[in-house]
């Protein structure tokens, strides 16, 4: 009797520690060395700035590589936006940023000191399983562009959601998923 | 021949001419009335105040708003920067305080310097507050003030992430110059 009621306690304990480490191991954020890797995928991008290109398939390759302190970023994504929606124009668009450490635990800073009143303002975080990349631009005309990229690891590689904000309103997204091809 | 002419003068010339940018000048005053917030977490009227003024080349702007709670108590607050044109048109920079460089001096936010900036685009001055939270995520508060016959209309966004989080448009009065 009493080995049964021990044991039923014992259960109750163990479920509710069970409980209470679950949320707290998932808030827990990555290092960064998680998210170093080659990833390859595709994904489909939504805006609002073309009629024709409304909803378009995108192939994208990311590679997460240490930096000094950091990180570096390199992505390439070819979209086929533009031209005769039958036929469309094959871009290719490639892009790298670098990041140093800053004095707080999973926040990077540009590696390049820009202005943000008159270059690109990038900086990065992670946060649980995502590392999330901001690039923020003040236009000509006063307006603000922030870019996000929340790339967040999964069991084969990583997804990608990407957002291009023009003064408050989202104009673009993508949702890509992509498989992780090289450490 | 002319009545074609014409046409295509009216068709050119009238939304060029709608989409002239009035000078900062055009915005000095104050002005007072009410606001109403229309999205966020608390609702109702707030009394909002609003002097804009010339400083140097550029412009000072002071805001107040007083919220009053159902008891009848009212809470403050208050803001007041400096905004310096820059060498783009149209385009202003916040002062940065005690720097020699009046407003050329980049800011970080990522060390917790909120950017601020100003532009004027038609009859509208609108005034941005940029701030890198402290988990490095971001916020943007946008301040749009449109000059009316009777003062301005003003319209205050909240903007987290990609979502709008709070907003508030009013109607004010100049009552003074």
């Amino acid at each position: 009797m009493m080995v049964k009621w021990v044991s039923r306690w014992a259960v109750l304990l163990v479920a509710l520690v069970g409980l209470s480490a679950g949320p707290a191991a998932a808030a827990e954020n990555l290092p960064i060395s998680a998210f170093f890797g080659e990833f390859q995928g595709s994904g489909v991008s939504e805006t609002t700035d073309s009629i024709y290109f409304a909803v378009t398939q995108r192939d994208m390759d990311v590679t997460i590589r240490p930096e000094g302190d950091g990180f570096t970023v390199n992505w390439v994504t070819v979209t086929r936006q533009s031209g005769d929606p039958n036929n469309p124009n094959v871009k290719r668009k490639e892009r790298s940023l670098t990041f140093k450490a800053s004095a707080l635990p999973g926040i990077f800073k540009g590696a390049d000191k820009v202005d943000p009143m008159t270059g690109d303002y990038y900086w990065a975080r992670i946060s649980g399983n995502s590392l999330f990349v901001y690039v923020m631009t003040v236009g000509d005309d006063g307006k603000f562009q922030v870019q996000v990229y929340e790339r967040t690891l999964s069991g084969t590689g990583m997804q990608l959601r990407f957002t291009r904000i023009r003064d408050g309103e989202p104009v673009r997204t993508v949702d890509a998923k992509l498989v992780k091809v090289a450490d | 021949m002319l009545r074609f002419v014409g046409l295509i003068w009216l068709f050119t010339a009238v939304p060029a001419h709608a989409m002239d940018n009035v000078p900062v000048k055009a915005f000095f005053g104050e002005y007072e009335g009410t606001a109403v917030v229309t999205d966020g977490d608390d609702t109702g009227e707030r009394q909002a105040r609003v002097v804009i003024s010339k400083h140097k080349s550029g412009f000072s702007i002071e805001w107040e708003t007083v919220i009053a709670d159902d008891s009848g108590d009212t809470k403050t607050r208050s803001f007041e920067t400096t905004f310096m044109p820059d060498d783009r048109e149209n385009l202003y920079i916040s002062l940065v305080k005690g720097s020699m460089f009046e407003g050329k001096k980049a800011r970080n936010p990522l060390n917790g310097e909120p950017l601020l900036w100003a532009t004027i685009k038609g009859k509208t001055l609108s005034v941005y507050n940029m701030v890198v939270t402290d988990d490095a995520s971001y916020e943007i508060s946008a301040y749009h003030r449109t000059l009316t016959d009777a003062g301005l209309d003003i319209t205050f966004s909240r903007i987290v992430g990609e979502v709008v989080t709070r907003r508030v448009t009013g109607s004010l009065k100049r009552v003074s110059d």
